[in-house]
């Protein structure tokens, strides 16, 4: 086993890329699968979390960080499902993938 | 140095890499779609070296369906299986390959100067047993995974919406 600290730094570095990811790029692609990293690197940052509580002796809260992270995972498949889909509707009706197309609402 | 520290490593060092290589270089759905796997399953392994068995389940199970839907994403765009075989000039190239190793390079210097990095030191029980988490999900936690899951449904139905939807007029 590595130590939590280390998982703790690699979801930092992991959140940082994917807010690259969305920043960066205007594909709606790319900004859909950074939101994703975003949802995995909390999900990695709470399964940190419940290894140091399990190495201070606090089971329960340990076990409730992995359902944390469980729950954080499922929502990000409920964006994936979701995301994907206004993706394509994007791509069939503007004939674009490109988020700077979707500017229907700027006065 | 741990076997199980150089394990996490690579892992991380082949996350970040792609990772960033994908935010700059990434332009075809399908190729997104099988790098997203690569990432995925490195981050499924990271979560299971840090003792979260479930979590990286779910996690290997999520980055399958993502890179199956971009896949199939990219193929119902584009209507062909295959992409061109075009390399960026070699100069852009390097420069891209360059700084993904550099922010690799970057998490291997982050991992092995923390203190108590797995050398030498009494191994850490793992984060929670299989009871215990199906007794806090389904316990505690039961009404907000029943909500969940009715969020997913709700997601599912609205997704096909969206895709069989009429187009606009």
């Amino acid at each position: 086993m590595i130590a939590p600290e280390s998982l703790l730094v690699f979801s930092l570095v992991l959140f940082a890329v994917a807010w690259a990811a969305i920043l960066l790029r205007r594909n709606l692609l790319v900004m859909s699968m950074g939101i994703q990293w975003l949802f995995v690197a909390v999900a990695v940052s709470f399964v940190g979390f419940a290894r140091l509580h399990a190495a201070g002796g606090e089971e329960q809260a340990a076990v409730r960080g992995e359902s944390a992270a469980i729950f954080v995972l499922v929502l990000a498949s409920i964006h994936l499902a979701t995301g994907l889909a206004v993706v394509f509707a994007q791509a069939r009706t503007r004939e674009s993938s490109n988020v700077d197309d979707a500017s229907d609402l700027r006065w | 140095m741990s076997s199980a520290l150089i394990l996490f490593v690579l892992l991380a060092a082949l996350a970040v890499a792609g990772g960033l290589l994908l935010v700059a270089e990434g332009r075809r759905p399908v190729s997104m779609g099988l790098a997203y796997l690569g990432i995925g399953l490195a981050v499924s392994g990271i979560m299971l070296l840090g003792g979260g068995i479930f979590a990286a389940l779910f996690q290997f199970v999520l980055s399958m369906a993502a890179a199956l839907g971009l896949v199939f994403f990219g193929i119902l765009l584009q209507g062909r299986g295959e992409e061109a075989f075009e390399l960026p000039p070699p100069g852009r190239l390097f420069g891209k390959v360059l700084g993904a190793l550099a922010g690799a390079g970057s998490v291997v210097l982050l991992a092995l100067v923390l203190p108590a990095a797995g050398t030498g030191q009494a191994q850490s029980p793992a984060a929670s047993d299989p009871v215990s988490l199906g007794v806090t999900l389904f316990g505690p936690a039961g009404l907000p995974l029943a909500a969940l899951g009715l969020i997913a449904l709700v997601a599912t139905v609205g997704s096909l919406a969206l895709v069989f939807g009429r187009g606009s007029e």
